[in-house]
C-alpha cells in the first residue's frame, strides 16, 4: 500500500468524521433542545395541575385580591417554584378577559421592582400567550423581548376539570440566554464526548491496523505480486499460443495480442537449450502427460531471460485427441535468483571453510559434541574422515579428546555459556596413530529464543608445533634460568661486558672478590683503576686486547688486582671473545679466579722443596768436594787402598746427590711447582750434546751407536732442560741395559703433527708381566735389577710427567726377538709452557 | 776410574783438572764468602793451589768490610749465611758500586735465585753438590780473562 493512498483513507475517514460530528453536534442540539423543553412543559403542567384550582377561581384580577387568603397561598407557592428551579424568573398566572390578557397573581414580592400587581393588563403579551387559552395546550413561546428583559415563556393551562374551560395560564420566564446555554451546555456534554471517544477508537482502530499491516506487509506483498507475477495460458498442440492473460504485459512486456497465433511457447524461450525444450515438451505432448512444476524460461520483451514454474493440463478434443494445453506460469525469477545466491553463498561458505587453517564445526551441546558440521581439515587433524563424526556416524568428537582433557574442554565450554561468551581453549587430541597433538578452539553456543544454546560452532587449530616450540622455549627458559644460577652462585668472578669491556653483568663472586659492588662495576670498563685493575705493566694489557679483540681468541693469564680496601690480590684470568655471525666481537666473557690463596700455598710448596733441597745438598756438597780433594792429592798423598776407598766413597756421593735431585723432581712435579719454559730448541744439536757426554759411560761396553735423524727436522718450542732429561734418561737406560757390542739407535723424526724421539736397542726384553708397571714411581723391572743394581727406579717415571705435563706423548714397544724400543713426542707446536716455581735439576 | 751417572756429566775426572792450572803473570785474587767451614777450606786450598791468591770471609758483612777496602778479581759467595746473606751482599756492592767478578756457589738450584742473581751482577751460579771442585776452579779459570 503506497503512502499515498493511505493518505487520502485517513483524509476520507477524517473527512467523514467531521461530517459526522456535525450532524451530531445539529442533531444533539436538537434533541437536547427538545428535551429541556419537555422537561420545562412537564414541569409547568406539574406546577399547574398542582395549584388550586377554587383558589384560583376565587381570584378576580383586580388589586382587592391582594391580601386574600387565596392571593397569598397562590403567591407563596409560585415563589416557591423559582426555589425549584433557579432558572426560573418569573412565575405568574393570567386570564383572558374580553380578549385581554390581565395578570392574577405573580411568584415576586411586592417590594420587587418587577412585582405586578393583580388586574395590571398583560400589554406586550403576543399571540403564544393566547393560545392556551384556545386549545387548551401548553407551549413554549420563542424569545420574547419585553419591559423585563428577553424571555422563553413556558406556558401551561389551568382547566376546569369538568368542562376543559381554560380559566388562567401559568407563565413561566426562563431569560432566553440561560434558556439557550443550558441546551448548549447539554448539547456541548454529548456532542464534544462522543466525538472524542469516536477519535479515540478510530486512532485505537488505525494504530492497531497499522501494525497488524506492518506484520503482514511480507506477506501481503508477496500475495499481490504473485498474484499479478501468474498469467493463464492456452496453447495448441504446437506450443502456438491460443491464449494468454493480460498479466503477460507486466511479467514480459507483450501485450497479448502479439503473442496469441503468432508464437509459440518455443519462440519465448531462450536459444540456448530452445531445441532440447522442445523436445522435452514434445515429449510430453505425445503422452498427454499433465505439466506439474515445470522450471523453464522465457525471454522479456527487453530480452531478460525469467524463470517460470508452470503447471498445465492437456486439452482433449472429443475423440481423445491432443489439441493443445491450457495452464499458468508463475514467474519465479526472484526465487530462482534468492536460490542462486543462497548456492553462491553455499560456495562460498565451503570455500571459505576449506581456506580456513583449522577445523570449523557446528555440533550439538551434549556431552559428546554431536558434529552436524565438520569441515574436512578434521581428516588432517585426527587422520579420521568427517563422515565419521557427523552425528556420531563412527565416531564423536569427544572421543578423540585426550582424556585427560575432557574435563577441561566440558568445563570451559559450560561455562562460557553460562557467562554468555565466546571461549577460547587449548587441549590435546589424540590422532588415528595415537599420536598427541595440541589443538586450540575458539567457538560460541547458539542460542535459541528462549535463551538455551542447542548449537556450538568453532574452529580447531592445529597448534602442535607452536606448542612445541612453546614447551622448549620453557625448557630452555628453564635452562638459561638454572645456569644463570649456576653463573650468579659460581664461586670464581665473572664478568659480561660489551666489546669495549664495559661492564652488562657481573656475578655474586665478582663482588665478593674486587670488594665492588654491581652497582660499582657495571656500566663501567672493567679492570681499570676505577676499579679493580691496571696494576700491571701496560703490554700485558696491550697483548690480553690484542688477544681477544683483535685475535679474537681467548686470553689466559695471571694478573695483579686490588681490592676496592687496596688489598692486593691474584688472579687467573680467562676472557672469552663472543662473537656475531659476522665474526664481530660482541661479548667479551671475563672469568677470573683469586688465586692469592694458591699463590701462596704454591710459595710455601717450593719454599720447603727449595730448604729440603739445600739442606741435603749441603753436606753431600761437601763431602763430595773433599772427597774430591783428597783424591786430587790436595790434603797430601794418599795409598792407592786409599785411593780405591775414596773412589768407592765418591761414587756413592755422586749416586746419593742423584738420588736427592730425583726426589726433588718428583716433589716438585707431584706438587705441580715445576716450570715449563718453551723455547726454540734444536733438538738434533741437543741429542748429540747428550750422546757425546754419555761416550764415557759406554766406553767399555762398545756399542753400536747409530744416529737415525730425519734431515731439516723443525725447530720447535721446548724447555731444554727438561728435554736435556728426556734425553738423558732414555740414552742412559740405552747404555745400561744393552750389552756389550749390543746396538743402539737413536731416531728423531717427524710424523704429520709431531716430532718423535725414539731410541731403540737390542738388549733384553721387558718381561710382559712388568710392562704395564713400567712408569711406576719406584718399580724396577725384574731383570733390570739384575743389570743395574744401582737404579732408583724414578727415571721413567719423572720423564712420563714431564713429556705428559708437556702436552706430549711417551711409550715403548719391547717383544721378544725385536728391539726394545722408548719413545716420546710433542706436537710441532711446541711444549706446553707452565708457570711454576722451580726449575727440575 | 769407574764413574757411571743418571743425570749429572758435571763430574770431570780430577787429574785433568791439575793440569789445567797456574796462570802465568800476576795472581788473581779471590775473595771466598762461605760459612760453611768444610766448603770455604776446600775452595781456599784449592784456589791456592790452583795458583791463585785466596782469602775467605764467613759472611756479607765480612765480605763487604773486605771489599771496600781492598781490590780482588774474583768474589765467590754463598748465598745462605748468617748476619748479611749472599743476596744483600750484592745488592750493597752494586749499590757501592764496586766492581768484581762474582762467582755464586749455592745448594739452592732454584732458576729464579739464579736469575736474581745475575741481576744482581753474579757472572754465573754454581749448584755446590751437582758440580766437583775441578770444574769450580775451570770456570773461574774460563772467567779470568772475560
Amino acid at each position: 500500500v503506497s503512502k499515498g493512498k493511505f493518505k487520502l483513507i485517513f483524509l476520507l475517514i477524517l473527512t467523514a468524521l467531521i461530517i459526522f460530528s456535525a450532524v451530531f453536534v445539529y442533531l444533539d442540539w436538537v434533541y437536547q433542545k427538545e428535551e429541556i423543553e419537555r422537561r420545562s412543559l412537564m414541569m409547568a403542567e406539574t406546577i399547574a395541575t398542582g395549584l388550586d384550582g377554587q383558589m384560583v377561581r376565587q381570584l378576580s384580577a383586580s388589586a382587592s385580591d391582594q391580601g386574600g387568603l387565596a392571593y397569598t397561598s397562590i403567591k407563596d407557592r409560585l415563589a416557591r417554584v423559582r426555589e425549584i428551579d433557579p432558572n426560573i424568573r418569573f412565575a405568574y398566572l393570567y386570564l383572558k378577559r374580553e380578549n385581554k390578557l390581565y395578570f392574577l397573581v405573580d411568584s415576586e414580592p411586592r417590594e420587587s421592582e418587577d412585582y405586578l400587581p393583580p388586574g395590571e393588563e398583560y400589554t406586550e403579551a403576543d399571540d403564544y400567550y393566547f393560545r392556551p387559552f384556545v386549545d387548551g395546550e401548553s407551549l413554549i413561546t420563542e424569545p420574547v423581548t419585553d419591559r423585563w428583559g428577553s424571555w422563553v415563556s413556558v406556558l401551561a393551562p389551568l382547566k376546569n376539570m369538568q368542562t376543559g374551560e381554560v380559566f388562567a395560564v401559568l407563565g413561566l420566564d426562563y431569560r432566553s440566554r440561560a434558556w439557550t446555554q443550558s441546551i448548549f451546555w447539554e448539547t456541548i456534554k454529548t456532542s464534544v464526548f462522543i466525538p472524542f471517544l469516536f477519535i479515540l477508537l478510530l486512532f485505537i482502530f488505525f494504530v492497531t491496523r497499522l501494525v497488524f499491516k506492518i506484520k503482514k506487509t511480507g506477506d501481503l506483498f508477496n500475495e499481490m505480486t504473485q498474484q499479478s507475477r501468474t498469467y493463464i495460458w492456452e496453447i495448441d498442440d504446437e506450443g502456438k499460443y491460443i491464449y494468454v492473460s493480460d498479466q503477460i504485459k507486466d511479467i514480459l512486456g507483450y501485450e497479448s495480442s502479439e503473442l496469441i497465433g503468432q508464437k509459440t511457447v518455443f519462440d519465448l524461450h531462450p536459444e540456448v537449450d530452445r531445441e532440447k525444450f522442445k523436445a522435452e515438451i514434445f515429449a510430453r505432448f505425445r503422452n498427454k502427460q499433465e505439466i506439474a512444476g515445470l522450471e523453464n524460461q522465457a525471454t522479456s520483451k527487453d530480452d531478460q531471460v525469467v524463470w517460470f514454474l508452470s503447471s498445465g493440463k492437456p486439452v482433449l478434443n472429443e475423440f481423445g485427441k491432443l489439441t493443445g494445453y491450457r495452464g499458468s506460469s508463475t514467474d519465479i525469477s526472484k526465487i530462482k535468483e534468492v536460490e542462486r545466491l543462497l548456492r553462491e553463498n553455499q560456495d562460498k561458505f565451503q570455500n571459505l571453510v576449506s581456506n580456513v587453517p583449522g577445523v570449523v564445526y557446528r555440533c550439538i551441546n551434549d556431552e559428546n559434541w554431536t558434529m552436524q558440521y565438520i569441515s574436512d581439515h578434521i581428516k588432517e587433524l585426527s587422520g579420521y574422515p568427517a563422515e565419521d563424526f557427523i552425528n556420531n556416524k563412527v565416531r564423536s568428537y569427544a572421543s578423540i579428546i585426550h582424556p585427560d582433557d575432557a574435563d577441561l574442554v566440558a568445563t570451559e565450554i559450560r561455562e562460557a555459556i553460562n557467562n554468555n561468551e565466546n571461549w577460547g581453549i587449548e587441549y590435546r587430541v589424540c590422532d588415528i596413530n595415537g599420536n598427541i597433538k595440541w589443538v586450540s578452539e575458539q567457538g560460541f553456543g547458539l542460542a535459541n529464543q528462549d535463551g538455551k544454546v542447542y548449537f556450538l560452532d568453532g574452529i580447531i587449530v592445529d597448534i602442535t608445533k607452536q606448542k612445541q616450540i612453546q614447551l622448549e622455549l620453557i625448557e630452555s627458559k628453564k635452562d638459561l634460568e638454572k645456569f644463570k644460577l649456576a653463573v650468579d652462585n659460581a664461586s670464581d668472578h665473572i664478568v659480561i661486558t660489551d666489546a669495549d669491556g664495559v661492564c652488562l653483568y657481573a656475578n655474586d663472586a665478582a663482588e665478593t672478590i674486587t670488594g665492588f659492588s654491581k652497582k660499582e662495576i657495571i656500566g663501567k670498563k672493567v679492570g681499570t683503576k676505577e676499579n679493580w685493575g691496571g696494576y700491571m705493566p701496560k703490554e700485558i694489557y696491550e697483548k690480553l686486547w690484542q688477544t681477544i679483540k683483535t685475535d679474537k681468541k681467548p686470553y689466559i693469564g695471571e694478573l695483579k688486582n686490588k681490592r676496592k680496601n687496596g688489598q692486593e690480590y691474584e688472579v687467573r684470568v680467562s676472557i672469552s671473545p663472543v662473537l656475531n655471525e659476522n665474526d664481530e666481537v660482541i661479548f667479551l666473557v671475563g672469568i677470573e679466579r683469586d688465586i692469592t690463596e694458591e699463590k701462596i700455598i704454591d710459595r710455601q710448596k717450593t719454599e720447603f722443596v727449595s730448604l729440603a733441597s739445600h739442606q741435603l745438598k749441603t753436606p753431600i756438597g761437601a763431602i763430595q768436594w773433599n772427597l774430591e780433594m783428597l783424591l786430587d792429592g790436595d790434603y797430601g798423598k794418599i795409598t792407592s787402598k786409599q785411593r780405591k776407598i775414596l773412589t768407592e766413597s765418591m761414587y756413592l756421593g755422586s749416586r746419593m746427590n742423584e738420588l736427592i735431585n730425583a726426589l726433588l723432581n718428583v716433589s716438585r712435579l707431584e706438587m705441580g711447582v715445576f716450570i715449563i719454559e718453551p723455547k726454540p730448541t734444536d733438538f738434533v744439536e741437543l741429542c748429540d750434546e747428550v750422546i757425546k757426554e754419555m761416550e764415557s759411560k759406554r766406553a767399555d761396553k762398545e756399542h753400536e751407536v747409530t744416529k737415525n735423524y730425519q734431515p731439516d727436522l723443525p725447530i720447535i718450542p721446548a724447555d731444554i732442560k727438561l728435554l736435556r732429561i728426556i734425553f738423558q734418561n732414555f740414552i742412559s737406560n740405552a747404555i745400561k741395559y744393552t750389552p756389550s757390542k749390543g746396538r743402539i739407535t737413536v731416531t728423531l723424526k717427524t710424523d704429520e703433527n709431531n716430532l718423535i724421539f725414539e731410541v731403540a736397542n737390542n738388549g733384553q726384553p721387558i718381561p710382559e708381566a712388568d710392562k704395564d708397571k713400567i712408569f711406576d714411581k719406584m718399580f724396577r723391572a725384574s731383570n733390570a735389577q739384575e743389570q743395574d743394581p744401582d737404579g732408583n727406579g724414578l727415571g721413567l717415571y719423572i720423564v712420563k710427567q714431564i713429556v705428559e705435563n708437556a702436552g706430549g706423548k711417551i711409550w715403548f714397544t719391547s717383544n721378544e726377538g725385536e728391539d726394545t724400543v722408548f719413545a716420546c713426542s710433542f706436537p710441532l707446536s711446541g711444549m706446553i709452557p707452565r708457570e711454576g716455581a722451580k726449575k727440575l735439576s | 776410574l769407574k764413574l757411571t751417572f743418571l743425570f749429572s756429566d758435571r763430574v770431570v775426572e780430577c787429574k785433568e783438572i791439575i793440569n789445567l792450572t797456574m796462570p802465568k803473570d800476576s795472581k788473581k785474587k779471590i775473595l771466598v764468602a762461605e760459612d760453611e767451614q768444610a766448603y770455604s777450606r776446600a775452595l781456599v786450598l784449592k784456589l791456592q793451589n790452583s795458583g791463585f791468591e785466596v782469602e775467605s770471609v764467613e759472611n756479607g758483612e765480612g765480605a763487604l768490610k773486605v771489599l771496600e777496602t781492598s781490590h780482588f778479581d774474583f768474589l765467590l759467595s754463598d748465598l745462605i749465611m748468617p748476619k748479611m746473606d749472599g743476596f744483600e751482599l750484592l745488592q750493597k756492592l752494586k749499590e757501592k758500586g764496586i766492581d768484581l767478578k762474582i762467582i755464586v756457589i749455592s745448594n739452592l738450584s732454584q732458576t729464579e735465585i739464579e736469575k736474581k742473581v745475575k741481576d744482581l751482577g753474579a757472572m754465573d751460579f754454581i749448584c755446590k753438590s751437582d758440580v766437583s771442585i775441578a770444574d769450580v776452579v775451570s770456570k773461574i779459570k774460563d772467567l779470568v780473562d772475560y
